[in-house]
C-alpha cells in the first residue's frame, strides 16, 4: 500500500500549493446558498455546467487534476498521499464536480484499463481537464438489474459498426460529448458472451437524447435512442463480444464513486450532513432531546465510517488495484446514510418539511433531498443487487439457480 | 475479503500470532476451558511473552519490550478476539500496560514494565466503581499521602483480570485532583463476578489503606486518554471477533443443504451474510483508523468513540445473525456460537456502551 515516493517536505509544499489555490479560486461551502444537501439536483443547468467546466479547467491548468493518474495521459503521476492532502485541503470548499463524476469516476478508469493506447492518448487528458464530459450507456428499458440482458444491437458493416436501440437512466447524456455504450453483437451465445463496448460521439447523426423527469421534479437523466448510428472501427473498446468484463469494471468504479462520493475527484473527509442536521436541530431546539441526540450521533458515526471506507478504497484503487466488489459496500452504506439523513431532517422540520413559504430555503432543500433519496439507492444497482454481488463475489456464496445463464441469448424470455 | 491497509511487518506479526493461537487455542479447547474441564497450562503466558514478545508488545525496548506501536497492538488484539484465547492479552498487555505508557513516569514504572514484558507478572485496569458510568467516575476511592508514600481506600469493579492480576491500576481522588495508582494484589480483597462471557473472568476488588505507588496525580488528562485508549483497544478485539463470526456463518451457509440447495444460495441467507460484511468492513476502517491515530499521538476522543460504537454494534449484530444462519444447532451449548455472542454482549457494555459513546461524541463535537 505504501507506494509513497514523496518526502514529507514535498508533501508539505504540495499542501501549501493546494491551500493557496483553493483560497484564491474556490468558494467556502457555508458561503453558498443551497449546498450539498441539495446536490442530488445540482449539475443540471447550463450555468452550473459552465461553472463546473471553468473550475475543472483551472484545476487542471494548475496541475491539480488527475493527481494519481499517469503523466503520459495528462495526469500528474503523484501519489495517494498527494490525493489525501488535496482532499483534506479541499474539505470545506465548494467543488462543482457533479458533471464530471461519471466521466472521471467511471468512464476514464475504463478507458485507462480497457481502451487502446490511441483512445487513452486522445481522451483521458481532455477528461481530466473538463473539456470532455462522458456518460455511460448501459441500462435499457428491458435491462435494469439484469444489465446483461441488453438488446441494443451493434452490427458490423465493412469497417464500421451500426448501432440501433435504446438506453435509459443515462445521467448527463444531454450535456455529454461522448458515451461508453454496451451493445449486443452476438445473440446466438449466452447473454454475457455476446456483448461489445464502444465509444459513441453523442453528437453523431442518429443519436437522440430525451430528458426524463424524476420524482423529485428534476431532470438529471435521459433516455437515449440510437437509430442507425455509425461508429468507426476505432470506437471499439476491448475485444468484440468481450464487453461484459469491461462493463463490470465500469460498474464497480461506479459503486465506489456513488458510495464514497466524488469519484475520481475524491472527497469525503468531512461530516457535512451531520453538521447541517446538528445546526437544524440546534435551530429547532431538538438538540437537547435524547432521541434526537442518539440519532444525530449515529449519523455522525455512519458518515465518518463511510468517509474512512472511501479513503481506504481510493487508496487501494490508486495504488493500482482494480476495483473489487468493495464498491458495493460503499454504495449500500452510502444510500442507507442518505435515507437516514433525509428522514432525520424531516423529523426535525416536522410540518415545515411538507409545506413551506417562499423564503424558507432550508425546508425546500431538505424536501428536495428527501425526494432524491430513493434514486440514490437505485442508481448503480439496487441494494438487493449489491447484497447479491457481495454475497457471491466477496463471500463466495453460490448464486440462485439461473434459468438463462447458458442459454443462447435469443431464446431467453424477455419483457 | 479484507480491505485492511497493512504494512508487510504488520502482516507478518498478524500471521505469527494467528499461527500460535490456532495451534495453542483451537476453539474446542477454548470451549473446554470455558466449561472448567481444562485449564490454561501454567506458564503459557510467560511462554507467549518470551517466544512472540506479546506481553511486552508496546513496552519500550529499554524495559525489555518490543517497542511496537498501538497499531500493531490493535492487529494482535484482533487475533485474540478471533480465537477467544484465554490469555491476558487485552487485560494485561493492553489495558494493564497502556496506563504506564500514558503516565510516562519511567522511574516509577520501570520495575512494573520489566515484569510485565517478561510475562512474569500481569496487571489489570480497575477504573469503574459502579455500573453505567462512562467515562468512569471516581465516586468513593481516595488516596492519601504520608510523606513519600501513598495509601488508597475504596473499591473497583467490572475488572478484566483474567482470574487475578498481580497489580491493579486504580484511579483515586487526591487533594490535587484525580490520581492513578498501582496496588499489589496482596493488598486487595478480590471477588469473582459471575461473568456472562465464559472465556474471560471479571472481578471486583476492595482495599483499605492499601500501599500504593503513584503513577500520576492531578491526572485528569491522562485518565481521559487511558479510557479513550481502552475503548479503542477493546474495539480492535471486537473487530477480530466479528470477523471470525462472519467467516463462521459464511462457511455454514456454503455447507448446509435444505430444500435441495446450499442455503447460502437463498437470497434471504446471502443478504444476512452480505449485511454483516458491510458492517465488518466499516468497523475495520473505524478500528484501524483509531488505533493508527492513537499511535501517531493524535487526540482520539472522537475516533475512540467511533471505533467502540462501530465494533460493538457489528459484533453484537453478527453474533446474533450467525445463530440465525445456523438455526437450532447454533443455539446449543456445544456450539461455539454462544461463546462469541457472550463476548460481544460483555464488551458491548464495557468501556462505554454505544449509547454512552454516542452521547460522548455529541458532547465532544460541541453539542
Amino acid at each position: 500500500m505504501t507506494t509513497a515516493i514523496e518526502t514529507p517536505a514535498e508533501l508539505e509544499e504540495f499542501r501549501v500549493k493546494v491551500r493557496d489555490w483553493f483560497s484564491s479560486n474556490a468558494q467556502r461551502e457555508d458561503a453558498q446558498a443551497g449546498g450539498e444537501a441539495g446536490e442530488v439536483e445540482a449539475g443540471e443547468t447550463e450555468d452550473f455546467l459552465v461553472v463546473a467546466r471553468n473550475f475543472q479547467n483551472k484545476l487542471y491548468d494548475s496541475g491539480l487534476s488527475g493527481l494519481a493518474w499517469p503523466k503520459e495521459y495528462g495526469g500528474q503521476s503523484l501519489t495517494m498521499n498527494h490525493q489525501r492532502v488535496f482532499n483534506e485541503e479541499a474539505s470545506g470548499y465548494v467543488m462543482p464536480s457533479t458533471p464530471f463524476m461519471v466521466t472521471l469516476g467511471m468512464c476514464a478508469p475504463t478507458i485507462l484499463q480497457y481502451g487502446t493506447e490511441e483512445q487513452r492518448k486522445r481522451h483521458i487528458g481532455p477528461m481530466l481537464r473538463g473539456d470532455e464530459i462522458w456518460c455511460q450507456l448501459f441500462s435499457e428499458p428491458g435491462a435494469g438489474s439484469d444489465v446483461a440482458g441488453l438488446t441494443t444491437k451493434a452490427v458490423r458493416d465493412g469497417d464500421e459498426w451500426v448501432i440501433n436501440g435504446q438506453k435509459v437512466w443515462t445521467s448527463g447524456a444531454h450535456y455529454s460529448n461522448f458515451g461508453l455504450i454496451v451493445t449486443r453483437t452476438n445473440p446466438d451465445v449466452p447473454k454475457h458472451k455476446g456483448i461489445t463496448m464502444f465509444i459513441v460521439d453523442m453528437k453523431a447523426p442518429g443519436v437522440t437524447v430525451r430528458p426524463l423527469r424524476q420524482m423529485s421534479g428534476a431532470s438529471g437523466f435521459n433516455e437515449v435512442f440510437f437509430d442507425n448510428v455509425r461508429l468507426p472501427a476505432t470506437a471499439l473498446v476491448g475485444e468484440v463480444d468481450q464487453g461484459w468484463t469491461a462493463a463490470i469494471g465500469t460498474l464497480m468504479n461506479e459503486r465506489v464513486s456513488i458510495g464514497a462520493g466524488g469519484g475520481g475527484l475524491g472527497r469525503g473527509t468531512g461530516t457535512v450532513q451531520f453538521d447541517r442536521l446538528a445546526e437544524l436541530a440546534t435551530h429547532t431546539g431538538a438538540i437537547t432531546d435524547p432521541v434526537t441526540r442518539n440519532e444525530l450521533a449515529t449519523i455522525w458515526v455512519k458518515e465518518r465510517t463511510l468517509a474512512i471506507l472511501g479513503d481506504r478504497m481510493r487508496a487501494s484503487l490508486k495504488s493500482g488495484n482494480a476495483p473489487g466488489p468493495e464498491g458495493s459496500i460503499a454504495k449500500l452504506a452510502g444510500s442507507e446514510l442518505g435515507s437516514r439523513v433525509a428522514d432525520m431532517a424531516m423529523d426535525l422540520l416536522a410540518e415545515s418539511g411538507q409545506a413551506w413559504t417562499n423564503d424558507d430555503e432550508e425546508s425546500l432543500r431538505w424536501a428536495t433531498n428527501l425526494l432524491g433519496s430513493p434514486g440514490g439507492a437505485i442508481a448503480g444497482g439496487t441494494p438487493e443487487i449489491m447484497r447479491n454481488i457481495l454475497g457471491e463475489r466477496s463471500l463466495g456464496l453460490p448464486k440462485e439457480p439461473q434459468l438463462d445463464r447458458d442459454m443462447p441469448f435469443k431464446e431467453i424470455r424477455a419483457n | 475479503m479484507c480491505m485492511s491497509v497493512m504494512t508487510q511487518e504488520r502482516e507478518a506479526l498478524k500471521g505469527a500470532v494467528a499461527d500460535y493461537l490456532d495451534a495453542t487455542f483451537p476453539i474446542d479447547k477454548v470451549h473446554r476451558i470455558a466449561n472448567g474441564k481444562e485449564d490454561v497450562s501454567a506458564g503459557e503466558w510467560t511462554k507467549a511473552a518470551q517466544g512472540l514478545g506479546l506481553a511486552g508488545l508496546v513496552i519500550p525496548e529499554e524495559f525489555g519490550g518490543q517497542g511496537a506501536s498501538l497499531g500493531e497492538l490493535g492487529v494482535v488484539l484482533q487475533e485474540f478476539g478471533r480465537t477467544l484465547a484465554p490469555l491476558p492479552m487485552l487485560s494485561s498487555a493492553a489495558l494493564g500496560t497502556v496506563p504506564f505508557l500514558v503516565c510516562d513516569n519511567a522511574n516509577v514504572s520501570k520495575p512494573y514494565l520489566e515484569a510485565l514484558a517478561a510475562g512474569t507478572a500481569t496487571a489489570a485496569l480497575a477504573l469503574s466503581e459502579a455500573a453505567n458510568q462512562w467515562p468512569a467516575t471516581i465516586n468513593t476511592t481516595v488516596a492519601t499521602q504520608n510523606g513519600d508514600t501513598w495509601t488508597v481506600t475504596g473499591s473497583k469493579t467490572f475488572i478484566l483480570d483474567n482470574g487475578g492480576a498481580d497489580f491493579y491500576i486504580v484511579s483515586a481522588s487526591t487533594p490535587q485532583g484525580p490520581g492513578i495508582f498501582v496496588v499489589n494484589s496482596a493488598d486487595v480483597q478480590r471477588t469473582d463476578l459471575n461473568a456472562m462471557d465464559l472465556t474471560r473472568k471479571q472481578s471486583s476488588i476492595s482495599f483499605n489503606n492499601a500501599k500504593a505507588t503513584a503513577l500520576a496525580v492531578n491526572a485528569q488528562s491522562q485518565l481521559t486518554q487511558i479510557q479513550n485508549l481502552a475503548a479503542t483497544l477493546v474495539a480492535s478485539e471486537q473487530l477480530g471477533g466479528a470477523d471470525a463470526i462472519l467467516k463462521m456463518m459464511v462457511e455454514y451457509a456454503k455447507m448446509r443443504v435444505q430444500f435441495g440447495r446450499i442455503i447460502g444460495s437463498f437470497q434471504a441467507i446471502k443478504h444476512m451474510c452480505a449485511n454483516t460484511l458491510v458492517e465488518v468492513e466499516q468497523a475495520r476502517g473505524a478500528a484501524e483508523d483509531a488505533a493508527d491515530r492513537a499511535a501517531q499521538g493524535e487526540d482520539i476522543t472522537l475516533s475512540a468513540s467511533l471505533a467502540k460504537i462501530a465494533c460493538s454494534e457489528v459484533f453484537s449484530d453478527a453474533t446474533l445473525t450467525n445463530i440465525r444462519v445456523h438455526g437450532g444447532i447454533g443455539y446449543t451449548w456445544e456450539h461455539p456460537a454462544h461463546l462469541y455472542f457472550r463476548r460481544a454482549r460483555s464488551t458491548n457494555a464495557l468501556f462505554g456502551s454505544p449509547v454512552q459513546h454516542r452521547e460522548a461524541l455529541l458532547v465532544g463535537l460541541g453539542y
